[in-house]
């Protein structure tokens, strides 16, 4: 059986390869975790871009969920806003589409027009 | 929604709405007494009676995005489908408390769902202090909470790949550990 014995041990190995600067400033992402969100599928989507970021190692990326973005019909739906304000909004995103979000737009800085429901520019 | 780990992370992001920073999460399975029965509490600003009696209605809520909520109605009618019934305790200023029960055979009972990666997402959001869980099936008990998690952790993220994955699993084979009879 799996103890927190274990963790502490991760823990430790963890913390020498990891880089220890985890900091606000970058894009973040915001996934709508409302009723609707969720029935949807909000939950692992959200889940797909822990795992994609954390495995690609995007240390200025920040993954967040939030309440009901009134657009219920187009859940779920991840809102990505810039560090300069801009925002970006893909809808009906599913766990296949998580992986080319974060390659395109978030690593390769393209959008991905067909998936978007609008951008708003600062 | 299929499982009761998405009521689950409904009713919890209802908690986090109030400002809650502590949830407590009790599911009890009990043969004998063929009971299913999920507690979500939490410390968040409470609700007057008079919403506590109009949360199970659809046509309320509390937000400005739109005009209905369906996160509790839902609740209720998944309990009440497996002749089940949805209690609210809240307390302004204290907290609240809900309760569904659920007929533990019954065919419209809910499965668990993937509860890992509903208490995976409770865990690392910013407004909660600590989540604690407690699972009870019959004489087992698995308990978990946030706080001892976090106290190991000293600093270590969550979503740190190699933690993430081990706790997920650490989660998931305890659960399925509760079930196996002895």
């Amino acid at each position: 059986m799996k103890s927190l014995e274990d963790l502490k041990k991760l823990r430790d190995q963890a913390i020498k390869t990891m880089d220890m600067r985890y900091h606000n400033g970058g894009t973040r992402i915001q996934i709508g975790m409302a009723t609707c969100g969720i029935a949807a599928g909000a939950r692992p989507v959200m889940n797909k871009f822990l795992e994609e970021i954390s495995a690609r190692h995007l240390k200025d990326v920040i993954v967040t969920q939030v309440g009901c973005m009134g657009e219920c019909a187009f859940e779920p739906i991840v809102e990505i806003v810039e560090q300069d304000g801009t925002k970006t909004i893909y809808a009906k995103v599913s766990e296949r589409m998580v992986a080319e979000i974060v390659e395109e737009h978030l690593m390769a800085g393209k959008r991905l027009d067909r998936y978007m429901l609008g951008t708003i520019k600062r | 929604m299929n499982d009761l780990s998405l009521y689950i992370l409904d009713i919890a992001q209802n908690s986090i709405a109030a400002k809650a920073s502590i949830i407590e999460i009790i599911i009890e399975e009990n043969a004998s007494k063929n009971l299913l029965s999920l507690t979500i509490k939490d410390n968040g600003i409470g609700m007057t009676k008079e919403i506590i009696s109009k949360v199970t209605d659809p046509f309320f809520t509390t937000r400005n995005t739109r005009t209905v909520g369906l996160g509790i109605p839902f609740l209720k009618m998944a309990s009440n489908l497996a002749e089940g019934e949805l209690t609210i305790d809240s307390t302004l200023g204290l907290g609240t408390s809900i309760e569904a029960t659920f007929k533990l055979n019954h065919i419209n009972t809910p499965p668990l769902g993937a509860i890992e990666e509903t208490l995976f997402l409770l865990m690392i959001h910013p407004e909660l202090k600590d989540l604690k869980y407690n699972h009870v099936v019959d004489d087992s008990t698995f308990t978990f909470n946030l706080g001892t998690i976090n106290s190991i952790l000293d600093g270590v993220p969550l979503t740190e790949p190699s933690i993430m994955t081990y706790l997920k699993s650490y989660i998931k084979d305890n659960i399925i550990n509760l079930r196996r009879t002895l």
